[in-house]
């Protein structure tokens, strides 16, 4: 009650403070505290001066209202700070639309308000769009006073009570001001608050809260507010000390809502561009905040709120939009004037009003208009205009703005001396006269002179004049920098302190622009160049300075070789689609938190040799092994390989790793195999073709060599541990062109001694020959693709001279180094390879013996691995020997070369078994595992045809090792498949066939499971290759008809005539199967035709089925069982169904005594014999010539068990013994019931279906009756006549005229027409002439004018259409 | 031709700007008056022209005489086999003094272009013409230049029986608004030919001569402005079509999708071709309105080119003309 009475007595207090400036006692009531008390309180406290009897509690009181008004005013910042601006056209318009929003009424949901002091955490959310939290109080005493007052809505503030009370809101006095809604400062019922407007209105916010109503009076003005009591507001609450606790947190929820409407009400004013309402609000918060708050506006005025979310790229979604004129406005509510370094705040603004479609002409225009103004009315001076300028970077534009160079000398203007040498840079770069370079140098000059200088002005201008100084003439730039370092080492200092510290600061304060930091590094190259050029006595002097710098350079370069992902030092060619060469960057950009400079850029600003040289012990090798590193990354390896010489005489070890680096990167450069890849586009239309058609593989080949040999030799040199010899094999290979073998010399020359080389080294480099030789030194279309345009002779002896080479190498070397398992290995790899390429080329009877060698050299190698592998370490142990052995003896010593036709040496498994079990302990189990984890894991590479042989061999080589577990998944799933699959040959009829044509079917007989996982058969009945298009399922496609074909003819040629082999529909389905789980799929038919009565079985046929595994594809082949036959006896009946017989008689012939019938049979299975089939004995006729074509099969029939087949009989008659042909024929009879036959004949060239016995027509020729000629002659004689006098003659007007006629549909058309006919075609009078083209004008205006339905819309179309007829008639 | 020829009060400029074309054009050529209009008409629409004949028809000279007397760019390009798109629109090159990439823009980029025997080139020459025609812009190194207004190809192609040329497909014929077949000149005609060649005479340069060619004539000629060139394609806009009319171009329209004797018939873009031609007809003529007459008269130079015979109606001996005629006179039945 207490405290009550003093929230009364304080709003009192207020009341009389106010007019009458007293302030009033205030007492505490016992065992209260003043800093119990709520901050508001304990402000209104102190504002009422303390009071004698609370001297000391005053004080305090005071304090802390000074702290609640800074809190608040935080708090409202930081509620400001939150807003988000929404100037997007589409948001403008909308709310432009909407209604306007008024200031906060707590009326507006007033039981929720009363709800809030029951719940007082049940404040609004904070967020981004929607600002919360604290509140003010006066602010919010201020409005709802003046809606108490006014007694209605809060749309009505008194603008003197939110300034008079000198609260922080200014939202009544801007509604107030916007709405020019009058104040109702006279008002009653706020007695005191009209009394202050101007006092307060300038007092600082500290002192303005001091008018400051507490929550509980704000709380009591609100619920006085619907009792109608005028004086509730000022009248003593009655409330009790548990609502006075209340007060606070529903004071605080009112005041978040109050300032969230403030703010939402400014977020509307920003979209509407109602700026002076903006202005309005900067200038309500505390003073120190204004400025700040003002540069958050510019910051935050281009973002717009993210929603609704778009996947449109960002350059193209709605943004925020302004004008030139919104800008200049802006820069007019900067408080406290607008700042220069404003300028680059506002400078996104005006882009984005370019942006938006402002002329940069214009923009240029209204600055001058703004400038050209009394100086206090300018929004922007003409510095600020420069400057804003210059942040736009418009150099070009910035001299009107500017002094001259001489006014600004003069004054001592260095901004403006910095201004005017951007503008003379960009008016150089504009139209590159050297007089503006010129100028640039001067004024910089000029702002470098003697005299004060602020410290940015200074670097920026030391940084140019460095920039400038080789630019430009050598009595200016030079001479300033030699000056710099001799005359004024101070100067020299400075310049060197500058750009040294731009760079080192550059990569922490820099770190995503990376342009700006190699500007540096290549600024601080200059200087560091010119000091060592004009001043090299200072080199030592200045030595740690300058390391400095230089470790700036490595540190970029040292974390640019590790994250660009730039590889290429310049531009390189592309051509567009229409073939025209043009460049590109290789720029790629990289890095992670930094952004690594280009290597090109850092490259150029490499410390130069001079420099390098004073570099201390410390850093140099660190400088040169970056170096080194930088020109290999971007693959400039001649560049990099002194840094590498260079470095090996202090640090072998990283001499070393740049040097195998060095042979990477020189593999890459100069492989001529390599394809240069350019546009996907490019290569499919074949421009690139002109790279690859210069046949220049031998030439370069023969520099690459060169060049190499030259390396390597300069390597050996170097005081450091020898290159790998893996990367130089590596390399040696890649400089060779695919089509070209290796020369004994180039070997030598590359690898030097061959006496001296590693037999393990040499071995892999025989290795690699043998391969090259067994693949692609043969393969013709290497040959082809390098256009060495070697025959196929010339290419063998080349092959065979690379063999020779080889081996050659491999005996020099096993005489040189011993019998050394390497060596062994590829000396027998090799004679086993050669051995089989003789047999290609011609096959003789050493091939056995031969092979038989190698194997013993094989087994040799073994041996000697055997007895010195004890001494290996793990990582030099290599299952070399006995991978090639196995795989010489599955045919070739590559695993890719072996193919169908080599044949497995088995005698050679167990003892490559047995040697690997004769490996010492530990190495043979390790052997093992090996060998036989390989063998699945190698698979892939072998070919899918011999997979299977090739699982079976390294069974009984490497057994039932556990780690043959899944090449064992695979060979069981082959056992499956064998188990599943089956082909079956299936005689057609009778096995009795005699030597007659009859058919086999050719079935493939399988578990419908194996018919599921297999995808069906179809693709088995295609050829793949004949076809527009084909997928394989990865596989190259094939021609699966034509490959059965093929093997069914080396099967059976022996003893069968293959007369067809008719193929399965590719839409082929399974049928269902004899056993339970068993489907059948027809696939072939073949007739088959025995050569002679010996033959007794058909015997086994092949079809290759392909699967796929965990491996790639593998090739199955099915055989068929032998198929018992008897061709000793006579053929029995072949089964047929559905005989239809077509006979058709060409009598046409038959004045010259010939008739010939065709006869057309076709039936399910095989046609029989014409005997069988019909008795053709027509009387007066004998045959005189049968050609029987036989049965020919068309396709299998739709059940898919039989084949429809075709039969053609050409038959030719004469009349018997040379009698006249006789009147009539008859067809011949069918001899069974079921068969359908057709008798035709031949009308002129139709055909038409007669009866079984005909009469015989004869031609005219035969009978050639007189009066035919007669009849023929007196029509040509009528026809004459009448041609010659009785004709209508042509032209004939009338005749023309007739011609014409009604149209058929009287429309404008077709009467224009009409009419314009008889114009051109009859021949009117001048009257008439003019009569007609009125008529069709008028009918054109009339209905094709603009105002049809005029003059010749009335006129009867039909009517004028038979007039003008009738005239021309 | 409608008998009567005063032009509608407001098209009185316009018609008077086009018959002062249509006479400095005809000083130096003869007889061509049909080609002349024609010409007019794409440049009044916006459309492209496709000249069909032999050389020597005074094509070239033609479409130089109405480029100058209307003040606009003329550029000539004589197709060949080894033509490149690049010689057409323009290339990227290196500038080696400044190392840096300068657009060199091709003679595309003129008002009015004459594609001298398109049908040398090759197709993918050709068909880059084509999309600049229909896009009125080109892209040269990535960066779209916009073709400059008015933009018109006047292209010739040689009859397409002769060796060594790529006919043009139909897809590529329909962006033609008109393909208009040149006949040789009567003789009165070329005799008047000869006669003005005779009095050509000769044009001093320096202490030489050479014997000027209707081309020197070409350089005396007034010019007309291009803002009249303005005003007269906005008249065509004002030239009414009635429905009747375009009832009937549809009508056609269909006929030729419809006939038996066709396999290809008029595309959408031929009965929009055949409005705006005939508008501008019915400008020239000094009509605020279109009449059949206009349809009549541009029906082979719109249609003809767009529709192809079956197999059979080749066999049979007809010929496109023969259809289209019939088409013409059923719709006027």
């Amino acid at each position: 009650m207490r405290l009550l009475s003093l929230l009364s007595a304080g709003v009192s207090c207020l009341c009389v403070s106010l007019s009458a400036q007293t302030p009033p006692a205030v007492e505490l009531p016992p065992g209260v505290h003043i800093e119990d008390l709520p901050p508001e309180v304990q402000a209104q406290l102190a504002a009422q001066g303390g009071g004698a009897q609370q001297g000391g509690a005053a004080v305090a009181a005071q304090d802390a209202a000074e702290k609640a008004a800074e809190q608040k005013a935080q708090r409202r910042l930081q509620e400001f700070k939150k807003v988000v601006f929404d100037r997007r056209p589409s948001s403008i318009l909308k709310a432009w639309a909407q209604p306007e929003l008024k200031p906060y009424d707590p009326s507006e949901d007033k039981g929720e308000a009363k709800g809030e002091a029951a719940a007082p955490n049940d404040g609004d959310a904070a967020g981004a769009t929607r600002p919360a939290g604290g509140a003010d109080v006066s602010g919010g005493a201020g409005q709802i006073r003046t809606m108490s007052g006014a007694r209605v809505a809060p749309s009505a503030p008194a603008r003197s009570v939110s300034r008079a009370t000198a609260t922080l809101s200014v939202r009544p006095a801007r509604s107030a001001a916007r709405r020019s809604v009058p104040a109702r400062t006279g008002s009653a019922l706020i007695p005191a608050v009209p009394t202050r407007p101007a006092a307060a209105t300038a007092a600082s916010p500290a002192t303005t809260t001091s008018t400051a109503l507490s929550a509980a009076q704000i709380q009591a003005l609100i619920d006085a507010e619907g009792a109608d009591a005028p004086a509730a507001a000022a009248a003593p609450a009655p409330a009790s000390g548990a609502a006075a606790v209340a007060v606070p947190p529903s004071d605080a929820a009112l005041e978040a809502k109050v300032l969230k409407r403030e703010l939402e009400m400014l977020q509307r004013d920003v979209t509407l561009s109602r700026w002076d309402q903006v202005a309005a609000f900067l200038r309500t918060l505390a003073e120190k905040d204004r400025k700040p708050a003002y540069e958050h506006l510019l910051k935050v005025l281009l973002r717009h709120p993210n929603k609704p979310q778009s996947r449109l790229p960002a350059n193209l979604q709605e943004r925020n939009r302004f004008s030139f004129e919104e800008a200049f406005v802006l820069a007019s509510m900067a408080p406290g004037g607008f700042d220069k370094k404003q300028a680059k705040l506002l400078a996104p603004i005006v882009k984005r009003a370019m942006d938006g479609g402002g002329v940069r002409e214009e923009w240029i225009r209204l600055l001058g208009v703004e400038v050209s103004k009394a100086e206090e009315a300018q929004r922007v001076d003409r510095r600020e205009a420069a400057v804003l300028l210059s942040t736009l970077d418009m150099n070009e534009e910035l001299g009107a703005f500017l002094p001259t160079a001489t006014e600004a000398e003069e004054r001592g203007d260095r901004e403006a001396l910095n201004l005017l040498a951007r503008h003379a840079l960009a008016m150089f770069g504009k139209d590159r006269r050297s007089e503006w370079l010129e100028t640039a140098w001067e004024v910089t000059q000029a702002a470098l002179a003697e005299g004060e200088i602020a410290e940015a002005q200074k670097e920026e201008a030391l940084l140019r004049a460095v920039d400038l100084a080789p630019k430009v003439r050598a009595e200016l730039g030079p001479a300033w920098l030699k000056q710099s370092f001799t005359d004024r080492p101070e100067r020299g200092m400075e310049i060197v302190a500058t750009i040294g510290g731009q760079v080192a600061s550059g990569f922490a304060n820099k770190a995503r622009d990376a342009a700006y930091r190699a500007g540096g590094l290549k600024l601080q190259k200059t200087a560091v160049e010119a000091l060592l050029e004009t001043a090299p006595e200072l080199a030592d002097q200045w030595r740690s300075s300058l390391q400095l710098m230089a470790s700036g350079w490595v540190q970029e370069a040292s974390y640019s070789n590790q994250y660009s992902k730039t590889s290429s030092y310049g531009s390189y060619m592309q051509r567009d689609q229409f073939g025209n060469a043009y460049w590109t960057s290789r720029r790629m950009g990289g890095g992670g938190q930094v952004t690594a400079i280009e290597p090109a850029d850092l490259l150029e600003a490499q410390p130069n040799d001079r420099w390098a040289s004073i570099l201390g012990a410390d850093l140099r090798p660190h400088f040169t092994t970056v170096s080194a590193q930088l020109w290999l990354k971007v693959n400039e390896y001649e560049k990099a390989f002194p840094y590498i010489e260079r470095l090996a005489s202090t640090n072998g070890r990283k001499a070393k790793e740049l040097a195998d680096e060095f042979l990477r990167v020189w593999k890459n450069n100069n492989n001529p195999n390599a394809r240069n890849r350019g546009s996907n586009y490019i290569y499919v239309y074949g421009f690139d073709d002109r790279a690859n058609s210069i046949p220049l593989t031998r030439a370069k080949q023969e520099r690459n060599l060169a060049e190499l040999a030259d390396y390597v030799a300069r390597l050996r040199e170097l005081p450091m541990e020898p290159v790998d010899p893996g990367l130089l094999t590596e390399a040696f290979v890649a400089a060779h062109s695919l089509a070209e073998v290796y020369q004994l010399e180039t070997i030598e020359a590359v690898f030097g001694d061959i006496a001296a080389l590693d037999p393990v080294v040499l071995g892999q480099l025989i290795g690699r020959m043998r391969m090259n030789l067994a693949t692609i030194w043969r393969t013709p279309a290497v040959q082809q693709q390098a256009k060495t345009r070697r025959s196929q002779q010339e290419m063998l002896a080349e092959v065979a001279a690379g063999y020779a080479t080889a081996i050659t190498l491999a005996r020099d070397s096993l005489v040189s180094r011993g019998r050394h398992w390497s060596l062994l290995t590829a000396l027998a790899t090799l004679l086993h390879d050669q051995n089989n390429f003789k047999k290609e080329a011609m096959p003789d009877s050493s091939f056995s013996e031969v092979r038989k060698n190698a194997f013993e050299l094989l087994a040799e190698a073994s041996d000697h691995y055997a007895s010195i592998c004890e001494d290996f370490s793990q990582t030099e142990e290599t299952d070399t020997v006995y991978t090639s052995w196995f795989y010489a003896a599955l045919g070739a010593s590559d695993l890719g070369a072996i193919d169908e036709s080599m044949v497995v040496a088995n005698s050679q498994l167990p003892l490559i078994k047995q040697a690997m079990a004769d490996l010492p302990e530990g190495h043979r189990e390790r052997m093992e595992a090996s060998f036989a984890n390989a063998l699945f894991t190698r698979m892939s590479s072998v070919k899918p045809d011999i997979k299977f042989r090739y699982l079976k061999a390294g069974f009984e080589v490497a057994g039932d090792h556990e780690q043959t577990k899944d090449a064992r998944e695979v060979w069981d799933y082959y056992q499956d498949l064998i188990a599943e699959i089956r082909l079956e040959v299936v005689v057609d009829g009778s096995s009795q066939v005699g030597t007659e044509p009859f058919g086999v079917r050719v079935d493939i007989v399988h578990t419908d499971a194996v018919g599921r996982e297999s995808g069906g058969f179809q693709k088995y009945a295609t050829n793949q290759n004949n076809q527009a298009y084909a997928y394989n399922y990865g596989r190259p496609t094939e021609n699966y008809r034509d490959k059965f074909h093929d093997a069914a003819i080396a099967s059976l040629q022996e003893n069968f005539e293959i007369l067809s082999a008719t193929f399965n529909s590719e839409n082929m389905e399974p049928l269902k199967g004899d056993e339970q789980g068993w489907e059948r799929t027809p696939y072939a038919y073949l007739l088959l035709q025995a050569r002679g009565p010996q033959v007794d079985r058909i015997p086994e046929v092949k079809l290759d089925l392909d699967f796929k595994d965990t491996t790639g594809f593998f090739i199955m082949p099915v055989v068929s069982s032998p198929v018992a036959i008897d061709a000793s006896r006579e053929q029995d009946q072949r089964p047929f169904d559905g005989l239809e017989v077509t006979q058709l008689l060409d009598e046409r012939k038959l004045d010259e005594g010939k008739v010939t019938l065709e006869i057309k049979a076709k039936s399910e299975g095989l046609v029989p014999d014409l005997d069988d089939i019909l008795a053709l004995d027509p009387p007066g006729f004998r045959v005189s010539k049968m050609d029987d074509q036989g049965a020919a099969v068309v396709r299998f029939s739709p059940d898919q068990d039989a084949v429809e087949s075709e039969r053609v009989w050409l038959i030719a008659m004469e009349p018997q013994d040379g009698a006249a042909a006789p009147g009539s024929f008859r067809f011949g009879a069918p001899k069974l019931d079921e068969m359908k036959t057709t008798y035709q004949r031949y009308d002129d060239a139709d055909l038409e279906t007669v009866a079984g016995e005909i009469a015989l027509r004869r031609g005219l020729s035969g009978s050639n009756p007189w009066w035919a000629w007669l009849l023929l002659g007196a029509g040509s004689l009528l026809y004459l006549v009448w041609f010659l006098f009785a004709r209508p003659s042509e032209g004939d007007g009338d005749a023309a005229a007739d011609a014409l006629k009604m149209p058929e549909t009287v429309t404008p058309f077709s009467v224009l027409a009409l009419l314009h006919q008889v114009r051109a075609r009859c021949d009117l009078s001048a009257e008439q002439q003019r009569e007609l083209a009125a008529d069709v004008h008028r009918i054109e205006a009339g209905h094709f004018g603009k105002d049809a339905g005029g003059d010749g819309h009335d006129l009867d179309l039909a009517a004028a259409a038979r007039r003008w007829l009738g005239a021309a008639r | 031709m409608t008998a009567p020829e005063a032009p509608v009060a407001r098209f009185v400029e316009t018609r008077a700007f086009l018959d002062q074309i249509k006479s400095r054009v005809g000083t130096v050529v003869v007889g061509q008056d049909v080609v002349v209009e024609r010409v007019l008409i794409a440049l009044l629409t916006s459309g492209h022209l496709l000249l069909q004949g032999v050389p020597g028809l005074a094509k070239t000279l033609l479409v130089a005489a109405v480029s100058k007397t209307v003040d606009l760019a003329f550029a000539r390009i004589q197709f060949t086999i080894d033509l490149l798109p690049s010689d057409i629109v323009g290339s990227e090159i290196l500038d080696q003094q400044t190392h840096e990439f300068r657009v060199h823009q091709g003679p595309i980029f003129t008002n009015l272009l004459l594609a001298d025997e398109i049908n040398r080139a090759a197709p993918k020459v050709q068909s880059a013409l084509l999309e600049a025609m229909q896009e009125r812009r080109v892209t040269i190194g990535g960066e779209n230049f916009a073709l400059p207004a008015p933009f018109l190809v006047i292209a010739t192609q040689n009859p397409v029986e002769q060796a060594g040329t790529f006919e043009l497909p139909e897809a590529q014929l329909d962006r033609f608004m008109l393909l208009h077949r040149l006949q040789y000149l009567k003789p009165e005609e070329e005799k008047e030919v000869l006669r003005r060649n005779t009095k050509l005479g000769v044009r001093r340069d320096g202490k030489g001569a050479v014997a000027r060619t209707e081309f020197d004539v070409l350089d005396g000629q007034d010019k007309g402005s291009a803002e009249q060139l303005v005003r007269a394609m906005e008249d065509v806009q004002e030239v009414h079509v009635s429905e009747t009319f375009i009832e009937h171009v549809i009508e056609i329209v269909n006929r030729t999708r419809n006939h038996p004797l066709l396999e290809l018939g008029c595309s959408p873009r031929a009965g929009i071709s055949l409005v705006k031609a005939s508008r501008a007809r019915a400008l020239i003529h000094g009509r605020d309105y279109v009449v059949p007459e206009d349809m009549f008269a541009l029906a082979e130079d719109v249609i003809l080119h767009r529709i192809r015979l079956s197999y059979e109606a080749v066999a049979d001996g007809y010929t496109s003309q023969q259809v289209l005629q019939e088409i013409l006179s059923e719709v006027a039945k």
